[in-house]
């Protein structure tokens, strides 16, 4: 399994996929940064208290209250980047990590593995261990790219300790949740094979998952815990967890741990079984 | 003196169903060590879903399959660690350069040494192709790639699917070569399918032929030469006589005779002008003389016209 792993780091480190994606996150961070920055300028607050006398007082936020949401330094960009950004990753992070292992069915590659390696429990685990090494490579990378762009940007002000143990207990959280998106990714591909479908199930899935909680949450008494379910919340919740917020990640916690074992169960299973003999 | 041999692949009644399509039927093979067996049938015929079944990558319905004498999981799960296979075609990552496409599978399978690499690319002349992208390689280059992941661990038993596709004129000849150093020095076993069956006939020492999902026949080289040695099919008016005429006059000796006054010679076959001429001179009635037999081609074809009718 160890083997099945390493090579496949070897083969993403190869690759102009991984370093995409994370020139992906440089870019956001840079943009999120950049705007931050022109908002906080004297000419665009100027220019906005001109704009917001054309409104009614109460209308909308005045650009003083605004402000005061705005980082002033690198350390609360950081953890405004904790808090608010790691929803973003459901949407560019783990239809990479379905894009890098579709790539086995894609390439025919699978036939290389799966004739040497009899063990396909193993390779199954194998590759979803790669994909969380992935995704925690990923989730450091953009922390010190917040950490570098906040710096040079609001400057070196507010890295204190707590932020920086906050940003890594922030991971953690964020961890449970992701792995079991990738773990249903990988049972997914292993029912299509095919990367297309499997990222637009995924993709797809996401919206009408929060959907399918939205609705009854709305519609049935004492049922909003069901809100907490949607990953896009979960992450949220989670993050600002870690920062000491008070909210409740305890049922999102437990979804993420059932939705890991059932559907790893299932994708081996499937995996197991099923015969490799498409084109 | 085959029954001494190690038999390194044993398929027995090996049965593969899909919904509404039997694509094996009851195969029966086995392969000794050491033999290049060619393994030959039309496209849809079940070539391939008999070397999915070896390789692990379906199950079969029914019957019994043992690699290197073991029929259990654990000893198919070991004998295919000793397996070096392509199966439909050769597969590999585009992005990665051949080197690093083989260091990849050479990660993966815990090979300890770098060399392998250099050394199958070498056997299959890719060690020139540097920073060039498998995407970039022609059908050829990729199925020498294939060809190299396959013999990088030193199997001892190949299974190349259609490896010749691709390959140009140059490339077929040095592949030729190549399967059969392989198995000479290096005591390879090998199972080789191919259309191009010209070039299985000059490598292969055993042939199977498979129609329908099923094994029709198999044969060794030496009864494919005997079934298919060219000669002269001669229907005379006396074959006895006949027979002395050619061995007297012509000083053949390299012939039957056959029931119904029929001669089968098998020397002189450039000379069937000379061969009437002399059995007319003799006052032998030719009521016709034509050149016959055949290759794997036209033996395969009527193996499986007889399997139809």
């Amino acid at each position: 399994m160890l083997n099945i792993i390493r090579s496949d780091l070897f083969k993403i480190r190869k690759g102009k996929a991984f370093y995409g994606v994370m020139i992906g996150i440089l870019g956001t961070l840079i943009l999120v940064a950049g705007i931050f920055k022109v908002i906080q300028s004297p000419a665009f607050r100027e220019s906005m208290t001109v704009h917001e006398e054309a409104f009614d007082e109460g209308d909308i936020m005045d650009v003083e209250d605004a402000q005061q949401y705005l980082p002033t330094n690198g350390g609360e960009f950081l953890t405004f980047v904790n808090q608010e950004v790691g929803g973003a990753f459901l949407f560019f992070l783990l239809p990479f990590i379905i894009a890098v292992f579709g790539a086995d069915y894609s390439s025919g590659a699978y036939r290389n593995l799966l004739s040497y390696h009899s063990g396909r429990e193993g390779i199954y685990a194998a590759k979803i261990i790669t994909s969380i090494i992935l995704t925690v490579l990923m989730l450091f990378g953009s922390a010190v790219f917040s950490i570098i762009i906040g710096a040079v940007v609001f400057g070196f002000g507010g890295f204190t300790g707590a932020v920086l143990l906050g940003t890594v207990k922030c991971i953690i959280m964020m961890l449970p949740i992701l792995v079991s998106l990738i773990a249903a990714g990988h049972c997914v591909l292993a029912f299509t094979k095919k990367t297309s479908a499997t990222i637009a199930f995924y993709l797809v899935g996401l919206i009408v998952w929060s959907l399918v909680l939205e609705i009854p949450a709305m519609l049935i008494p004492n049922m909003e815990w069901l809100l907490q379910l949607d990953f896009a919340s979960s992450i949220k919740a989670a993050a600002q967890y870690a920062m000491n917020a008070d909210v409740k990640i305890l049922i999102p916690m437990l979804f993420s741990f059932v939705l890991i074992a059932g559907t790893y169960v299932l994708g081996v299973i499937r995996y197991k079984t099923t015969d490799f003999d498409f084109d | 003196m085959r029954i001494l041999k190690e038999v390194i692949l044993k398929c027995k009644g090996i049965t593969k169903q899909y919904s509404n399509t039997r694509a094996l039927n009851q195969v029966d093979m086995e392969i000794l060590r050491g033999e290049i067996y060619g393994f030959i049938g039309e496209n849809g015929a079940g070539k391939t879903t008999l070397l999915r079944v070896i390789a692990g990558l379906i199950s079969r319905t029914e019957g019994n399959l043992s690699l290197f004498g073991k029929d259990d999981e654990q000893g198919l799960a070991e004998g295919r660690k000793r397996m070096g296979c392509i199966v439909e075609g050769p597969a590999f990552y585009p992005f990665l350069t051949a080197y690093d496409n083989l260091e990849y599978y050479r990660i993966q399978r815990g090979y300890p040494d770098k060399n392998c690499i250099n050394r199958a690319l070498k056997m299959v002349n890719l060690e020139n192709t540097g920073k060039k992208k498998f995407q970039q390689f022609s059908l050829g280059m990729k199925q020498r790639l294939g060809v190299a992941l396959a013999i990088m661990g030193n199997p001892d038993f190949l299974i190349l699917d259609e490896p010749i596709n691709g390959l140009d004129p140059g490339g077929i000849v040095e592949f030729r070569g190549m399967l059969k150093s392989l198995s000479k020095e290096y005591g390879m076993t090998i199972l080789v399918s191919s259309h191009i069956l010209s070039e299985l006939e000059q490598v292969a020492d055993r042939y199977g032929i498979i129609h329908q999902g099923k094994l029709v026949k198999e044969f060794t080289q030496e009864e494919l030469e005997i079934n298919t040695r060219r000669y002269l099919a001669i229907k005379v008016g006396n074959a006895a006589d006949a027979a002395a005429v050619l061995e007297q006059k012509m000083g053949i000796t390299q012939y039957e005779v056959l029931p119904g006054n029929q001669l089968k010679v098998y020397s002189h076959l450039d000379e069937s002008a000379e061969v009437t001429f002399q059995l007319a001179s003799n006052q032998i009635k030719v009521i016709s003389i034509k050149e016959m037999g055949g290759t794997l081609e036209s033996y395969f074809l009527s193996a499986v016209a007889q399997k139809v009718n």
